[in-house]
């Protein structure tokens, strides 16, 4: 086998399924610490790349797609801040209703636009042929969000208001001012992943395209203990899990458990239970199984912050 | 507040579990004895078809076509856009048992459960409303009033086995699917079958499974290991999801090594028209036309005879763009076996297990 296209392969491989995680994740970290969590993160991911694919598909241009799909990011967040910020309405309530919004509004709207022809596009280029090119753009945006949180007064701030809104408002930062704007922030981070979806990695729009993805991002957020550098880690570990798995699927895993089988004398028992054969759903479920193992190893030695999903109601 | 939440409770779950359990009970008599043949017109009566579908009416597939379908089956039965009732997103086992039993309630002539996913469903459910003709797709077996319809894509996808191992300057072809489930292994075997025809040292890579018709990414995820371990010559079975294989197999190829497509149940040609050498379109109507045309007059019978390229419901399409690209010799292989399946001298075998 060749070793180092298959290592190339599973960088790549790793990467794609990965970049939209981080920006989602990225953009959440900051969130998370600033006391919001964003259950409407895969809404906007959905409605992003829809955006993006309209836009693209009117002006033949991706990159005026991906600025579209940035302002939708922003937008939605902006919807979800009102009632949850300002309406101190339930977070969890209002993302629930943002994500079904999108997937009602996209699929609606995507079955009037594109009801008799493909919604194929141009897509944004791709740099060492296979890389596409808003993938390294992730480790700018880790790394801006790392800077933002450790390095800036801001950060300072934000941290504070997802701890102690109160002391923090004491010491006169206005709470729910700040926390709209990185929720806008990381709305727009998550633009970027709904474009990525949609027409960095591909050049066309699905119905439910994001499948999950916010939610994963969700779940990375907690397993890179709200810190930048370990949602990354944690992103890449779930990338190349999935990339694993459909590698273990192609070279025949399960061919190969069988020869294990017989090698052993084990085939007539095993077949007798039932488990001569590797079903493909275990494949799939092999990131996921990660990712709660990771959750595990994490929930022990850190706390969320400790105003994480409290509304701030000024007294 | 309590007590009318209460009472609403009871009086939406009561029944529920009433028409639950007599559903359990009696679901090998018929409760209702049956007037005439299923599906047939009630005199008086409007003539009604449902058409259930698990994914989206918009995928340019597998659902899209039955939709199409049933309008054609509208046209040529002179019915009313009333009669016509469509469900789409049917996700779970659940909503698409629900589905069923609601049209059957209503009194509809005439179900599609269009997926081998509403077989079990509508047996369970068929002997309660005796006068519902339930027609599955892609289903095998047969009631008093459940019939199957046997897509035979197997004939179609035979050759596009036999254009990928011609095509393959690697020796290795492969296969991506959504689920595992046996409409799709049977369509993935005819093409490993017609494949060894043309060559019988061809590789057959292991498939690879991405669990979901519509997530294009997964489906470019799935694809690019099986290009890394040298297949050249990639078939899919999905839906929505399918353009992620074009995608992939469009980063991987160029002129010096040509990576190529195939396409299913829909001309998927146009797609990616550069990299999708051939497709096997499904093409429902006539099916669902003539089952209903017979329903109606209460002439039909349930029977799992299968539709393929004779009766004109699988096609075979090769893509214009890429046809100079077929060498003559292969291409009259394929003219030939084509021919043979039409005429009835080549029967595809179908792996209904």
């Amino acid at each position: 086998m060749d070793i180092t296209g298959l290592v190339s392969s599973l960088s790549g491989s790793t990467a794609r399924a990965a970049t939209p995680l981080i920006f989602a994740a990225a953009g959440e970290v900051l969130v998370q610490r600033s006391g919001v969590v964003n259950v409407g993160l895969e809404g906007i991911l959905l409605g992003s790349a829809f955006t993006a694919t309209i836009v693209t598909y009117t002006t033949h241009n991706p990159w005026l797609g991906l600025i579209a799909a940035l302002i939708t990011g922003g937008i939605m967040a902006a919807i979800f801040s009102a009632f949850t910020i300002y309406g101190a309405a339930d977070q969890v309530v209002v993302g629930v209703v943002l994500n079904l919004f999108a997937l009602g509004v996209t699929g609606t709207l995507f079955r009037i636009l594109f009801a008799t022809h493909a919604a194929k596009t141009m897509e944004l280029p791709f740099v060492f042929h296979t890389i596409p090119i808003l993938t390294p753009f992730t480790l700018a945006a880790v790394a801006v969000v790392w800077y933002i949180l450790y390095k800036t007064r801001l950060g300072l701030e934000i941290r504070a208001c997802g701890e102690k809104p109160s002391a923090a408002a004491a010491s006169g930062v206005n709470v729910l001012k700040l926390r709209t704007l990185v929720t806008v922030f990381g709305g727009v981070l998550a633009g970027a992943g709904g474009a990525f979806l949609s027409i960095g990695q591909n050049n066309a729009f699905a119905e439910n395209m994001s499948a999950g993805r916010g939610f994963i991002a969700l779940a990375i957020v907690t397993a890179g203990r709200w810190n930048p550098i370990g949602c990354l880690i944690a992103a890449l570990v779930f990338g190349l899990s999935d990339a694993l798995q459909f590698l273990g699927q192609a070279i025949g895993l399960d061919h190969y458990y069988r020869l294990l089988l017989i090698h052993l004398h084990l085939l007539t028992v095993a077949k007798q239970f039932n488990v001569n054969h590797v079903p493909y759903n275990l494949f799939l479920a092999v990131p996921y199984v990660v990712t709660l193992v990771i959750l595990l190893g994490s929930s022990k030695s850190t706390r969320a912050p400790a105003s994480l999903g409290k509304p701030y109601v000024r007294i | 507040m309590t007590a009318t939440r209460g009472t609403r409770f009871r009086r939406l779950l009561l029944p529920a579990i009433i028409a639950a359990t007599a559903g359990c009970g009696r679901s090998n008599a018929p409760t209702v004895a049956a007037s005439g043949a299923p599906g047939q017109q009630v005199a008086g009566k409007p003539y009604k078809i449902a058409l259930v579908l698990s994914g989206s009416a918009t995928d340019h597939g597998w659902n899209q076509d039955a939709v199409k379908a049933i309008h054609d089956v509208q046209s040529a039965l002179k019915l009313p856009a009333s009669s016509i009732s469509i469900k789409e997103d049917a996700v779970s086992p659940s909503q698409q048992q629900d589905n069923l039993r609601a049209y059957a309630g209503q009194g509809y002539n005439l179900i599609i459960g269009h997926g081998e996913e509403y077989q079990a469903p509508a047996l369970h459910m068929a002997p309660q409303f005796p006068n519902t003709l339930f027609v599955i797709s892609s289903g095998d077996k047969i009631a008093a009033n459940v019939t199957p319809i046997v897509f035979k894509l197997e004939d179609g996808a035979y050759l596009l086995g036999m254009l990928a191992a011609g095509m393959s300057h690697t020796g290795k072809i492969a296969e991506v699917g959504a689920q595992e489930i046996a409409p799709v292994r049977s369509v993935f075997s005819a093409f490993a079958l017609g494949a060894k025809a043309v060559n019988p040292n061809i590789t057959i890579l292991h498939p690879v499974y991405t669990n979901d018709w519509e997530d294009i990414g997964k489906a470019a995820q799935a694809t690019q290991p099986l290009i890394q371990q040298g297949a050249d010559v990639i078939i899919q079975d999905l839906d929505s999801a399918s353009q992620g294989v074009f995608n992939a197999v469009q980063q991987s190829s160029t002129a010096a090594h040509p990576v190529y497509a195939l396409g299913t149940n829909n001309d998927q040609n146009s797609a990616a028209p550069g990299v999708v050498l051939a497709s096997a379109p499904i093409n429902c109507s006539p099916v669902f036309v003539s089952i209903a045309k017979q329903a109606e007059a209460g002439t039909f019978k349930p029977s799992n005879t299968p539709y393929g390229l004779p009766q004109g419901v699988i096609g075979f399409i090769e893509n214009p763009a890429l046809a100079s690209r077929i060498p003559a010799p292969l291409q009259a292989k394929i003219t030939a076996a084509q021919q043979a399946i039409q005429s009835g001298k080549l029967v595809v075998p179908m792996k209904t297990q």
